[in-house]
């Protein structure tokens, strides 16, 4: 592995001699962790927080990621870079919070999805939704935001991991350790139910449409 | 297709049901030639349905960017913090 490259505060991007840093993680010099910490620690915290939404809980995520990583760092095979081994690390840490968090009564999906009549046509026509331009951006992103809050936590996990981290499909499904015909159809519904959720508040006034029959 | 969310038919004209759950999979370009041009032949004829779609793109593309507005700087004092703890 040669150099690697990571985000550091403000965005800046520094040349990292991966391999000596290991080196030393490996060779348990506590300054080592420092460097960690210093190097990797806010494209993590960025990963947990889009995760967690909390500051606190997203700095103790972004913590136990990097001392388990540096205390298991022989778990590290070199495969992948360093800043992605952590990332997962980070995630996993993230989903067990998630799964230990619970905030409030999860509501069904079954709810939120697109309802049909026996003959396929759906029991409401779709609204016409505002065009962007006539939405104030900030307060459409914090809605889209508190609305993706709302998804049932199995549905959320998805798609932020596949629609916001950027995994894919199968990596997904390893980290979740579920199938990836399982995490596809997680996917939609939870996409299916973000937008019921976005219906009311997008839908033009002048537009709305009763049922279709 | 194994694994397509929905059984998505290729050879009998499709519902809106159909396309509201094989949406995904049109997106993706992931279904048959044969499936993905009765999806355009219900497009064609159903304007709830191209809505949905477009609905569909720009909740995934809201999705993205309101998560991605936590790319921000970790809050003062968090790399201290960090440090405190050791390994």
């Amino acid at each position: 592995m040669g150099e690697g490259i990571a985000d550091t505060r403000a965005g800046a991007r520094v040349q990292v001699d991966e391999t000596s840093l290991l080196a030393r993680v490996r060779a348990g010099d506590a300054r080592a962790y420092d460097d960690l910490v210093d190097l990797y620690s806010q494209q993590l915290y960025a990963t947990a927080k889009r995760m967690l939404g909390s500051d606190a809980d997203a700095l103790d995520a972004v913590q136990e990621a990097l001392l388990g990583a540096f205390r298991n760092i022989s778990g590290f095979d070199g495969r992948s870079r360093l800043g992605t081994w952590l990332t997962r690390i980070v995630i996993n840490r993230c989903l067990m919070t998630l799964r230990t968090r619970r905030r409030k009564p999860q509501r069904s999906i079954e709810d939120l999805l697109p309802t049909f009549q026996d003959d396929g046509h759906p029991t409401r026509w779709t609204p016409v939704w505002r065009p962007p331009e006539a939405m104030d951006q900030r307060r459409l992103l914090a809605l889209v935001r508190e609305k993706i809050d709302e998804l049932p936590e199995h549905y959320r996990e998805v798609l932020v991991l596949r629609d916001v981290q950027g995994l894919s499909t199968e990596e997904t499904a390893r980290v979740l350790g579920d199938s990836a015909n399982a995490v596809k159809v997680r996917l939609h519904r939870a996409r299916q139910a973000l937008m019921t959720l976005l219906d009311p508040h997008l839908e033009g006034e002048d537009t709305k449409q009763g049922p279709p029959r | 297709m194994n694994d397509t969310i929905h059984t998505m038919p290729h050879d009998h004209p499709v519902t809106c049901r159909d396309v509201a759950e094989g949406l995904m999979d049109y997106l993706d370009g992931m279904l048959s030639p044969a499936q993905r041009a009765l999806v355009e032949e219900h497009f064609a004829e159903c304007a709830s349905c191209v809505r949905a779609r477009e609905h569909y793109k720009r909740t995934v593309e809201l999705g993205r960017m309101a998560l991605a507005i936590f790319e921000l700087p970790m809050p003062a004092g968090a790399l201290d913090a960090l440090k405190r703890r050791r390994p």
